[in-house]
């Protein structure tokens, strides 16, 4: 059936490519099998044909009168042009045209505004519950935690006025029920197999030991990459281990505690997680030093965390002492 | 940092696809690759439009949108559908020669998923102006590849003996399947 | 202009002109987020609402909206629509919006919707435009699920998450990757194809009463 509207719109166009002497001369220039990608091959020449011939009259109507799914008719060159003969339109002024695209713009604007403030505060409160159960796994469950930016090379609790926080590296430190620290929360994301791969871990800086790893978003394929999601013993491995990590094939393992095993079939997005941590803490890793651990007091209501995830691993913020704030 | 963008070019060129992985722009895929040269004229307005967009693209998302992030949609396809037009007359008014090889294809572009998609990945992965350049350039020239690639490969195929229920889109999407299981070769390229 | 019955404006869109398997429009989500039926039911969805919507208003305003201008403000409503639904999406049902990703932007150039509003919604009543957007919708749905299952039982062996086999079936993974997404639909269409061509000339003869078998080009050129 396709077929059948192919070999009609080849037929039916023949006449309209004279007169434009260089346009490729095979007629299946598009052939959409009935209209798969916006026009068939009608409208091109007849496009063509405003521009170059002003005799398109009764093609355009033809056009007009059947309807063909997929078909798209695009601007004109310039509003206004005599439309090549099809004699019932009235041209419409420049000024009405742009009433109708302003108009339209602006209630489409203004339901998407109304659309927006509904859905913001969800959007938002949902990454804040992900992010809070994240960083509870990855370090092995906090009770409190907070936003700490890095911003020109330091890192700060606040940022000065008028900067926005998005867009800006940021890293969590988390403190249990007593207010003594219990390490950071970092996450990034690296070009695994497929797609970006978004991964948080907990880690703590004395001891340079990764604490633990979540992977937040991934499309890797299913049963076959996703063992970074599926595996415990994989993301298992990534607990108390030593900043650099190392990724080595599974059974080769000697005990030092910087190896992490890699799952056999999925090297690629398992080796991308181990070299995204170790970029994202050397990145971190001079800014870490000098941090000083503030719990914020309990009657401070804890500020909803920024969710939004920081740079792509391997951007060094760069060195920098830390600054004390007020929390 | 040119290992950087050099990386970013052939992994869209190549590893990502734009056509055999990330299924972008398969409308003027099945449609254009008759013959390997309509094939060829359609990709190389295609890398055009695909450069030019992603500037604009990351110009928008750094400066304007960054106030009003749910318009990102329609500004986008406001924007390419403006562009395509406005080059459009550009390049007929300067060289009749060129629009006479390109000029058909930019208006298929603009209902075209690849440019979108472009612009939407480019934001997605929050690349700078350098990036998102050698991002769409390593697209448009992955996207010719695979036109070309297919087109060729129809053109040889149509002059065998293909069984009735198989031609046409039958054969060319398993043909497609192929070519796009030859490309997962490319897969973890750089690591 | 061909005067079709409000029946037919509805029924042709689900099979006989069905926009992915016969007119093969909007082939990138088709392809891209089939890999599980979840996902092509979410995407179905989502474009159904987005042509409905747009559909009415388009037919709504249809004498508004000067000829000329009439593509950039059928884009405009379409990307209104896909945005609303992209905000809502993310708000409600967070995990399937992270798995169709940047598809669900990628509505707007969705051929088949400014098709069926450059063909149809902008030239007739709302009513019939609100029908024709369901049969359109609904067969695009069709062709969503057909290809998810397809590549969700051959792919992972599931069908919405529930195994159909047991555990010694060994999954056919490439179905759910990109080359799958190819295959699945050439394979679709092969079948298509060949149910149509196996059912013409048994339709050509009941045409004729008495029973004589004429032979007709359909049977000639095959």
């Amino acid at each position: 059936m396709s077929d059948d509207i192919r070999k009609k719109d080849a037929v039916g166009e023949g006449g309209g490519e004279d007169g434009r002497g260089g346009m490729p001369e095979d007629h299946d220039l598009y052939t959409p099998q009935g209209g798969g990608g916006g026009t068939g091959s009608g409208p091109i020449q007849e496009v063509a044909a405003v521009r170059g011939a002003p005799e398109a009259g009764p093609k355009e109507d033809q056009r007009v009168d059947v309807p063909r799914p997929g078909e798209v008719r695009l601007p004109q060159v310039a509003p206004g042009q005599p439309g090549a003969g099809v004699p019932e339109v009235k041209e419409t002024s420049i000024l009405r045209m742009i009433l109708t695209l302003a108009t339209a713009g602006a209630m489409a604007g203004a339901v998407l505004v109304f659309v927006f403030l509904w859905s913001q505060p969800r959007i938002l409160a949902y990454q804040a519950k992900v992010l809070a159960e994240s960083i509870g796994e990855v370090l092995k469950g906090p009770e409190i935690y907070e936003t700490v930016y890095v911003y020109q090379g330091q890192l700060v609790r606040e940022l000065p006025e008028g900067v926005s926080p998005a867009g800006l590296d940021r890293i969590y430190p988390g403190y249990d029920v007593d207010g003594r620290p219990m390490g950071f929360a970092v996450s990034g994301a690296k070009a695994g197999y497929m797609d970006l791969i978004h991964v948080i871990f907990g880690y703590d800086p004395s001891s340079q030991e990764v604490l633990g790893m979540k992977v937040l978003d991934h499309k890797e394929t299913p049963g076959l990459g996703d063992v970074i999601v599926k595996d415990e013993g994989f993301i298992g491995g990534f607990v108390r281990v030593r900043w650099p990590l190392r990724g080595i094939k599974a059974g080769t393992g000697t005990g030092d505690p910087h190896e992490v095993d890699l799952v056999t079939g999925a090297t690629i997005s398992c080796r991308t997680i181990v070299e995204l941590i170790n970029l994202r803490i050397e990145a971190l890793e001079p800014l870490l030093e000098g941090f000083q651990w503030v719990a914020p007091s309990p009657e401070v209501p804890a500020e909803v965390p920024d969710p939004s995830i920081g740079g792509v691993a391997g951007e060094a913020p760069g060195n920098g002492d830390w600054k004390e704030e007020a929390a | 940092m040119m290992g950087e963008l050099l990386l970013i070019f052939v992994g869209s060129m190549l590893v990502t696809n734009f056509v055999l992985a990330l299924f972008l722009g398969l409308c003027p895929f099945l449609g254009v690759t008759a013959k390997v040269a309509t094939a060829a004229r359609m990709g190389m307005a295609t890398i055009f439009v695909m450069t030019i967009t992603s500037l604009v693209a990351s110009f928008l998302n750094a400066y304007v949108l960054i106030h009003a992030p749910y318009l990102r949609t329609i500004a986008f396809i406001v924007v390419i559908a403006s562009l395509v037009q406005i080059v459009e007359m550009t390049i007929r008014k300067f060289s009749p020669a060129l629009f006479r090889e390109l000029g058909i294809f930019l208006p298929l572009i603009t209902t075209n998923c690849s440019i979108l998609g472009l612009a939407i990945f480019q934001t997605n992965r929050d690349y700078n102006f350098l990036q998102g350049l050698s991002f769409a350039l390593g697209a448009g020239v992955g996207l010719t590849l695979a036109f070309v690639l297919l087109a060729s490969i129809r053109q040889k195929v149509d002059l065998s003996d293909v069984p009735a229920v198989a031609r046409n889109m039958g054969l060319v999407l398993i043909l497609a399947g192929t070519l796009s299981l030859a490309f997962m070769g490319f897969a973890g390229l750089f690591s | 202009m061909r005067q079709t019955t409000a029946q037919y404006d509805l029924v042709r869109g689900i099979w006989k002109e069905n926009p992915v398997l016969v007119h093969l429009l909007g082939l990138c989500p088709a392809l891209a987020v089939t890999n599980t039926v979840e996902n092509a039911i979410a995407m179905g969805l989502a474009t159904f609402f987005v042509l409905t919507g747009s559909s009415i208003l388009i037919s709504l305003f249809k004498d508004l909206i000067p000829r000329e201008v009439r593509i950039p403000t059928f884009i405009l409503i379409i990307a209104s629509f896909v945005t609303i639904v992209d905000m809502v999406l993310a708000a409600v049902v967070p995990e399937i919006h992270k798995a169709l990703g940047a598809f669900i932007a990628l509505i707007v150039v969705n051929c088949m919707i400014l098709g069926r509003q450059e063909a149809f919604a902008s030239k007739r009543p709302v009513g019939r435009a609100i029908l024709d957007a369901f049969g359109t919708g609904t067969g695009f749905m069709i062709a969503m699920v057909l290809m998810g299952a397809f590549r969700e039982i051959l792919g992972m062996g599931t069908f919405l998450g529930v195994p159909l086999f047991g555990d010694s079936f060994e999954p056919w993974v490439i179905m759910i990757l990109p080359p799958g997404g190819f295959f699945a639909l050439g394979f679709i269409l092969l079948w298509l194809s060949w149910w149509r061509k196996r059912k013409a000339p048994v339709a050509e003869v009941r045409q004729w009463p008495h029973g004589v078998r004429v032979s007709t080009a359909r049977e000639e050129a095959a």
